[in-house]
């Protein structure tokens, strides 16, 4: 995929010049079964003629998924919203769940579906991560859980959120949607908190195009998680408010199983494309990577720009990038206050979240990116930094 | 597979230490499986040698095969049936209200779908010859608190589709149909799917489209459609803006590629629907006491569903004859057995009286059927109802 050096500013494809990459640069991870592997399944399946309503295939994936993260359960479902809607369903909890300011909607919206009211919480500026220190001072008697969200393969500090927790007398639960393979201390997530949820759906790095689950150490919720699913795969029946159809199909779990077996080599090459981008960047002025921890799942690269010292703002960049067949993307907007300020959920005095957002972009990674790709990415980068005049809007035909 | 061993003796059937007729079981979940050629050749719309494809092609396929074979304007798929309806019935209810009326002879979780709108169930009675919701059923609980109908299909046949939207037009009251028990019937000529202001599917594997999971929501109103899209993507809008409490409720595209290929076998599956139910026909005619429903064929019907009505010609009790039954591997199950008014729930609803539904809901069995059970099966089924009529004394006599 290498394409023809940008020698001036005409080369640009924004300019009339052609674009580097022939084909779109996928953004999102494209990890995903071979075709081969994924006929296989299929016709397994097939054959068995069992589809739905916790197949071998869900429970085989719910006993290697127990292994992997080191957790006593985990109960597969649709995809990762529905399993926290499920946790709070289960809890069946009344009043206040601090959440993180900077994160997917869905994670706000999940606790508005089971009447919680959100307290929105500043993150740490360098991280966006929620921190102990910034949860604390929100803590109320109101207050009934926490709600953590490990953003973008990075892993919150832990051990400090479940002491906060305990102190405090409140429930931890981990939003892990992207977090799935990230490691603390040489462990695996998923074992934290009361419980923890993880995302199978596209752009994860297990993508069983849509899935998810919830992992937990604790007998009593992790019944009521079964129960509130489906009567299927409930085990020991226990009294449950309302169930929620949370299912995963025999289709889903083998999509899930096939990426699981192929995680470790996954990781390896994001691992590369990171260090990658790592090298490359350090000298662009004006950009930080979000700094991913050694034992990142590095699904996501994460970057910040600084608009007076790179001397293009975030959204020009991006035009000059996807002319280019480059898939750049804003990550997080914050979706618009109106709603949410009607529901009485408002963002933190002082935030930087709102600024933050249109500062932020994801950089290309996975399956159909190399290392040849990212340097020439990053090379092109740096150019329109340096001769970023040139782009200023005015001077586009 | 074991072989089947017809009864001789009393002393054969299982529940007095007899092996089981049918190992594996006979159930009534449909599991109909289409060619696996056309399904991997539907996959390909999503998924070749290169990976993962243009997100979202085999789903956009979906719906508009769907909204062309239910002849309405638009179809949006989403995760499941479950889902379908809590959307729907959140964005047609009228919100300064508080009741869905629905019927309580129904689906066993269908008052939990309501509850997590956030509206109370208001139960209603079903019509003694259509056992559905009916226009006098409603009539007689609508009141100032109504803010939607939930009009659901019965499992043979259909309600009566048109004088529910004469009622929710006098009314004002928006009308939703739960219509994942009649995809394929028509009403007077006219597509289940197109009736009301949207009616909700689901393609769960039990269905008569199979998609392993699934469901789907029709209707020819397009700020309904373009509102239900964004709301099962979080409620955000193309610019990421929230627009509405939403949810993750999106269809994964294997299972719509699993959907297409069925409803390109929809006809054929119909026709070995019939062949089944003809069976039935002809294999229950000379026991007494089990009563088929039929189906009306002055419209069309997908002849799935088999569903007898145990009267009092019949020997045993049904929950006996169930129990009986079940233990000879056949997995009959009564037929909205207990009535949801019945139950108790731990969230707000309306309460009522409804003496028909509590009695039809004692009545009836729903029947081996589906995908799974072929003729030889049903004729040692028919065989076992024979055995067991014409030696009811002795078994009451031996089982306790």
């Amino acid at each position: 995929m290498s394409g023809t050096p940008k020698n001036s500013v005409q080369d640009f494809a924004i300019f009339g010049g052609s674009p580097y990459f022939d084909k779109q640069i996928l953004q999102h991870n494209q990890f995903s079964p071979s075709w081969a592997a994924y006929e296989v399944a299929m016709r397994d399946i097939f054959a068995r003629q069992y589809y739905t309503n916790h197949g071998p295939l869900v429970r085989q994936l719910e006993s290697d998924l127990q292994q992997f993260c080191q957790v006593k359960y985990a109960v597969c479902v649709t995809n990762g919203m529905i399993g926290l809607v499920m946790i709070a369903e289960a809890l069946q909890l009344k009043g206040k769940v601090i959440v993180p300011a900077f994160t997917h909607i869905a994670t706000i919206e999940a606790m508005l579906w089971v009447g919680l009211t959100p307290v929105l919480c500043d993150v740490d500026p360098a991280s966006k991560l929620l921190t102990a220190a910034l949860v604390e001072p929100l803590i109320t008697e109101e207050v009934v859980a926490i709600l953590a969200v490990n953003l973008w393969g990075q892993v919150c500090d832990i051990t400090a959120l479940e002491h906060l927790a305990k102190h405090y007398g409140k429930i931890l639960v981990m939003d892990s949607a992207q977090a799935f393979g990230c490691q603390i201390n040489g462990q695996p997530i998923g074992g934290h908190g009361l419980a923890e949820v993880f995302s199978f759906s596209y752009p994860s790095i297990l993508n069983a195009t849509q899935g998810g689950c919830i992992t937990t150490n604790d007998d009593a919720l992790a019944a009521k998680l079964r129960n509130i699913r489906s009567s299927y795969g409930a085990g020991t029946p226990v009294e449950v408010v309302k169930t929620s159809n949370g299912r995963m199909s025999e289709a889903q779990a083998a999509l899930t199983l096939m990426g699981l077996s192929e995680l470790n080599q996954r990781i390896q090459h994001l691992s590369c494309l990171y260090r990658a981008y790592q090298s490359h960047l350090s000298d662009v002025p004006g950009l930080r990577l979000i700094a991913l921890p050694d034992q990142s799942n590095y699904q996501a690269i994460i970057c910040e720009i600084d608009t007076y010292q790179f001397g293009l703002d975030r959204d020009r960049l991006l035009h000059i990038l996807q002319a280019e067949h480059i898939e750049v993307c804003k990550s997080y907007q914050w979706p618009c206050s109106d709603n949410l300020a009607q529901q009485g959920i408002f963002l933190p005095a002082d935030t930087t979240v709102l600024e933050d957002c249109s500062r932020i972009f994801t950089l290309p990674t996975g399956k159909n990116i190399n290392e040849k790709d990212v340097r020439s990415i990053c090379q092109m980068i740096a150019q329109i930094q340096v001769m970023h005049m040139s782009f200023d809007c005015n001077a586009e035909h | 597979m074991h072989p089947v061993v017809p009864k001789r003796t009393i002393e054969d059937l299982s529940i007095l230490g007899g092996g089981r007729l049918f190992d594996p079981p006979i159930s009534t979940s449909n599991l109909v499986k289409p060619d696996i050629e056309r399904f991997l050749e539907y996959s390909r719309l999503f998924i070749n040698q290169d990976g993962y494809q243009s997100e979202g092609a085999v789903i956009r396929l979906m719906e508009e095969r769907f909204a062309a074979f239910h002849q309405v304007s638009h179809c949006v798929a989403v995760s499941n049936g479950f889902w379908a309806l809590v959307l729907t019935i959140k964005s047609l209810a009228l919100p300064d209200k508080s009741e869905v009326i629905m019927p309580s002879l129904t689906y066993r979780r269908l008052a939990d779908v309501v509850a997590w709108t956030g509206f109370k169930p208001h139960f209603c009675e079903v019509d003694e010859r259509t056992l559905a919701i009916s226009p006098q059923a409603i009539e007689a609980a609508i009141n100032d608190n109504t803010a939607l109908i939930l009009g659901v299909h019965p499992i043979v046949n259909v309600c009566d589709a048109q004088g529910l939207v004469a009622i929710a037009e006098k009314s004002g009251i928006p009308l939703l149909f739960d219509a994942v028990e009649s995809v394929y019937e028509t009403v007077a000529g006219k597509k289940v799917g197109s009736f009301g202001h949207a009616e909700c599917f689901s393609m769960h594997a039990s269905k008569l489209i199979n998609g392993f999971e699934g469901g789907y929501i029709t209707t020819d109103d397009a700020s309904l459609a373009e509102r239900l899209r964004m709301m099962r993507d979080c409620g955000l809008d193309a610019e990421g803006k929230l627009r509405f409490l939403g949810i993750n409720a999106k269809l994964s595209e294997v299972h719509a590629a699993m959907a297409l290929a069925n409803l390109d076998d929809l006809e054929a599956q119909v026709l070995r629907n019939r062949h089944r139910y003809h069976l039935y026909k002809t294999g229950l005619a000379d026991i007494p006491g089990l009563k088929l429903l039929t189906f009306d064929e002055t419209e069309q019907t997908s002849f799935k569903t088999i569903v007898v009505e145990v009267t009092a010609a019949w020997p045993l009790s049904r929950a006996r004859t169930i129990d009986l039954l079940n233990r000879e591997g056949v997995l009959c199950r009564a037929y909205y057995a207990p009535a949801l008014h019945a139950k108790p729930m731990r969230y707000p609803f309306v309460s009522a009286q409804l003496p028909l539904t509590d009695q039809l809901s004692q009545q009836f069995m729903l029947m081996p059927c589906g995908h799974l059970v072929d003729d030889d099966q049903l004729a040692h089924l028919f065989n076992l109802l024979r055995f067991i009529y014409a030696h009811a004394d002795l078994i009451k006599g031996a089982w306790q």
